[in-house]
């Protein structure tokens, strides 16, 4: 039996954040009631009898709620081995069964539809907003690798993503099944950050892809 | 990593398949029984070899990977 989205967001809470973000890749913490939303839904969607990829896994939150929610076969990829390290002691705090894989997610290591018989991959993924200068099309990049690898995908965007994910998706062949906001508390940790915390509306996309 | 997880590894530069070479299982009587701590793994096309380590496997493309700290 699935747990509540409830005791999700409140198991989720007990994860460790990132020992030293690195503003580069825009490190910082999913939100676990966000986590939790996406989990519960896919749970509700049948999208975690797939096994499960979390692209850009940091802190491990999707990779580890998704566990929580259900999940048997969850990887989670991410560039950088100290948040790697980080999300293993996450899952293992919880008793969250998650693989970790090193890796870069604009060359993702991992099978695609087109070559594969099966019923391919969930994705689920925290992209970097983008908020950064250089960083703009960051959460672009992550798309694609969704596109290129998943049946079906969850991705969080920054406010204001709608118009870019709904075109994207129609471009390429995919249909946005679901969209909501959700409130992403942000806490100030990078030089560039000027409020204590600040309090984001993200969005979220459930992506289909023919 | 568990061994299944090559089900749906792919070599990042040509998507080929994964041969597991060298393997060494985790003994520890919690683990999985397809536990792997440590390895290597080899594109069965282009014959690049990815390194498994602490039970991580670094399937970063060959020009993004670190030189080994001396």
């Amino acid at each position: 039996m699935a747990p509540s989205r409830r005791t999700l967001a409140r198991e989720l809470e007990s994860l460790a954040d990132f020992s030293d973000p690195d503003p580069d890749l825009e490190q910082y913490l999913t939100p676990p009631e966000v986590a939790a939303h996406v989990c519960h839904l896919a749970g509700l969607q049948s999208d975690l009898e797939r096994p499960v990829i979390d692209l850009g896994t940091g802190t491990g939150m999707l990779a580890v709620a998704a566990s929580l929610a259900g999940a048997d076969r969850i990887a989670g990829i991410d560039v950088d081995p100290d948040a790697l390290a980080t999300a293993a002691e996450n899952a293992a705090r919880v008793g969250a069964d998650v693989d970790w894989v090193r890796g870069d997610v604009t060359r993702p290591p991992f099978c695609s539809p087109e070559s594969d018989a099966d019923d391919g991959l969930t994705v689920v993924s925290n992209p970097p907003f983008g908020a950064q200068h250089g960083n703009r099309h960051a959460d672009r990049e992550f798309l694609e690798t969704a596109r290129s690898i998943a049946a079906v995908s969850y991705t969080i965007h920054n406010e204001g993503s709608q118009e870019f994910v709904e075109s994207y998706a129609d471009d390429e062949g995919g249909t946005v099944t679901h969209a909501f906001r959700a409130p992403f508390p942000i806490e100030r940790r990078f030089e560039f950050h000027t409020a204590a915390t600040e309090t984001l509306e993200a969005e979220v996309f459930r992506i289909e892809w023919g | 990593m568990k061994e299944s997880l090559l089900e749906i590894l792919r070599c990042p530069l040509d998507k080929h398949e994964l041969e597991l070479e060298d393997a060494e299982y985790a003994d520890d009587e919690n683990a999985n029984e397809d536990e792997v701590v440590s390895g290597t793994l080899v594109c069965t096309e282009c014959g690049e070899r990815y390194p498994i380590e602490d039970g991580i496997p670094n399937l970063l493309p060959p020009d993004m990977r670190e030189e080994t700290p001396a």
